[in-house]
């Protein structure tokens, strides 16, 4: 397997599956759909949807913007409700988090700059776009590897909480465990795809450090295996990419949804209470 | 079997159903589950996982795919006994790391039930007992200042005036529960000594609505929220203060949204009018010297943001050694009374009223004070049940004790 041929691949799989989560996210949306909006129990889908777009138009194209912005920050990724409760379990989500959406943003990025800003404007030669594309530029590199360490910490956290420390306040059932074997199907099949691609050829050993967990501790413990790395490496990258799609297709469907409702409830609600100056809790 | 319909909802609440992220913090705190630990279904972990489990029968993926599957009986009896055994404290909000507003989904869920008829006999008592009497306790309505016959004489404002700049919504449980007269009695003492413009609606006062609205029932409340707010605009007053936190909540959060407009006059609790008095200098306090905790009422605190007022007005007693109890302001436990739980489960709201005495006796305070006839009603049940020596007072009570002529 060649190069063109991974990426095709990857796309075959990865567009279809991208099409399901958009259903799946629109099925969840339309079940959101059947609550009142505006307080009207009997307005017509089009009716709520037509609110909802008013008040989300009316906030995005205000002052109020500044206030979503900061409390997506304050709330949902440096999610001060959790801090107070425990510092332990703050950390843990905050790790998982900031993994998860670096990873997400440098995916998009790189998405962007390969598929739209090289392909059509042939923008590669800007350091700024074409540094996206290259897995062993410095900064692409570094972050990738800070996201995906991020990731593996939180995850283990979270194994350790649910399944051996166990608090008697959890409540573990089969929503809880895809979870955990959707985001660690991910990051095996990342890592694996990081220690492949650092014992082929297509690596540059001289910027390649700075991808500093795979390059200086996993790489090395298989390098000396008879394996056919480059070849090796193509396959990974599919499986990676296709594995990452199976488990986003999920995402409406089990616990990763509060990733995306969790989000939006706590930044409405802060909103709510910065506006209204509420110095108590309820909405 | 039976299919459900979620228009109770909120498209807000119907996030929020995804949002719960099943942590089990709200499991460490709720009160109820605390004392009742064998009925799941109580926690609010459970509560919206069950819900959002029906929501997925009727509409998620395999509904669309293979059709509907109706809710079974039994599972929705089980969220009934959970739901209706809640007091709704509303302390999973507190803790809540996605802050779901959950005693209003509570409600929501109540008002779900009802609708599919599952739920406990003892509130279409209730219902009845409003609609045939416009209170909770099935007295005649006129009635309604039997209280104010102890008064050594009975004031103008109380049952006499038309017009006043302030009236008292007086609540059912001061108006018709002997235990309770004497916060009324009190509120009206300073009211005088306030040198307040007040009057009381007597038999014109219906009940808020309140018991009904958190049963799950608020749509048969409609006709007396708007007799209320047609009787208290009669008057003329610019402002209305409840004694009971709940009252209060419903007046001045669920009235203009029941009624689409606003009163048209302000609404505080007595508290609030009392840290007004206070502060303008129009009421001056013997001096106490005793150690003296509050306990904050669900709806007061929680429910509406009030924390600070009760504890300026106690302060300003001189002498008064005040503590706080282990759970205090938006974290305090429950006394047990709320949610209508003791219609329920008497003995789920004993234990939890229970639990809170057995704070204030950590104390060592002598006085237990609250600012609601509920809680105060409760924690003195639950003190003489318990053999716990302290004294229950509404903070009113307190208050006009300690006036000085």
């Amino acid at each position: 397997m060649d190069d063109k041929t991974a990426e095709a691949a990857f796309w075959i799989g990865h567009l279809p599956l991208m099409i399901l989560f958009l259903v799946g996210l629109w099925l969840v949306f339309a079940n959101w759909l059947r609550g009142s909006v505006d307080g009207r129990k009997d307005a017509s889908t089009g009716q709520k949807l037509g609110a909802l777009l008013r008040v989300v138009l009316g906030t995005i194209f205000s002052t109020r913007l500044w206030l979503l912005i900061k409390a997506f920050v304050v709330e949902t990724w440096f999610n001060r409700r959790l801090y107070r409760n425990s510092f332990w379990r703050w950390l843990n989500h905050f790790l998982l988090l900031s993994g998860v959406m670096l990873l997400f943003s440098l995916s998009g990025i790189s998405a962007l700059s390969d598929k739209v800003l090289i392909h059509f404007f042939h923008l590669e030669h800007v350091p700024w776009i074409g540094m996206w594309v290259q897995p062993d530029h410095p900064i692409t590199a570094l972050l990738n590897e800070i996201g995906a360490v991020l990731m593996t910490v939180g995850l283990i956290f979270f194994i350790v909480r649910r399944y051996f420390t166990r608090p008697d306040q959890l409540r573990t059932g089969p929503l809880d465990t895809w979870m955990v074997v959707g985001v660690g199907l991910i990051l095996l099949s990342g890592w694996i795809a990081e220690i492949v691609r650092l014992n082929s050829h297509d690596v540059a050993p001289a910027t390649a450090g700075f991808a500093f967990v795979g390059w200086y501790v996993l790489a090395p413990l298989f390098r000396g295996l008879p394996l056919p790395w480059d070849e090796l490496a193509h396959w990974m990258y599919v499986i990676h990419g296709i594995l990452t799609s199976v488990v986003i297709i999920t995402i409406p469907f089990s616990k990763f949804m509060h990733a995306i409702a969790g989000a939006l409830v706590l930044m409405v609600r802060d909103v709510e209470e910065s506006e209204k100056g509420a110095a108590h809790v309820t909405a | 079997m039976s299919q459900l319909d979620v228009k109770r909802f909120t498209f807000m609440q119907m996030m929020e159903l995804d949002a719960c992220t099943r942590c089990g913090e709200c499991v460490t705190w709720c009160p109820t589950f605390t004392e009742k630990a064998e009925l799941d279904a109580i926690t609010p972990l459970r509560k919206i996982e069950t819900v959002r489990g029906f929501v997925n029968q009727q509409y998620g993926l395999r509904a669309h795919i293979f059709g509907p599957r109706p809710i079974d009986q039994n599972a929705l009896q089980t969220h009934s006994t959970g739901t209706y055994d809640c007091t709704l404290c509303g302390r999973c909000a507190v803790v809540c790391p996605v802050h779901i507003d959950t005693r209003s989904m509570w409600i929501a869920m109540r008002e779900m039930l009802v609708d599919q008829g599952t739920y406990p006999e003892a509130m279409d008592h209730l219902r009845e007992t409003f609609s045939a009497h416009h209170n909770i306790s099935g007295d005649e309505n006129a009635e309604r200042l039997i209280w104010s016959q102890n008064l050594p004489e009975i004031p103008e404002g109380v049952g006499g005036k038309k017009q006043a700049e302030v009236v008292y919504f007086v609540g059912c449980v001061s108006s018709f529960y002997p235990q309770s007269y004497g916060i009324p009695q009190s509120v009206v003492q300073i009211l005088e000594q306030g040198g307040v413009d007040y009057l009381t609606l007597g038999g014109e006062e219906q009940c808020c609505g309140f018991p009904l609205i958190i049963a799950g029932m608020g749509d048969a409340a409609v006709e007396s929220v708007r007799h209320n707010v047609e009787a208290v605009r009669k008057t003329g007053a610019k402002r209305l203060i409840a004694s009971c936190p709940s009252c209060y909540h419903t007046w001045k959060d669920e009235y203009p949204h029941i009624l689409g407009e606003p009163l048209g006059f302000s609404v505080l609790h007595s508290t609030e009018l009392l840290e007004e008095l206070v502060g303008a200098g129009k009421l001056k306090f013997k001096p106490l010297e005793e150690t003296i905790t509050y306990h904050d009422p669900c709806d007061l605190g929680r429910t509406s943001g009030i924390y600070d007022a009760p504890r300026n007005v106690i302060r300003a007693i001189p002498g008064v050694n005040f503590v706080e109890m282990k759970d205090h302001h938006e974290y305090s436990l429950c006394c047990g009374g709320g949610g209508d739980v003791e219609m329920a489960d008497k003995e789920l709201s004993a234990a939890v009223g229970a639990s809170r005495i057995a704070q204030a006796k950590e104390t060592e305070a002598k006085y237990l004070l609250s600012a609601c006839q509920q809680c105060t009603r409760t924690l003195a049940g639950a003190a003489r049940k318990n053999k716990v020596r302290v004294r229950v007072l509404d903070v009113t009570q307190l208050v006009a004790r300690q006036l000085e002529k």
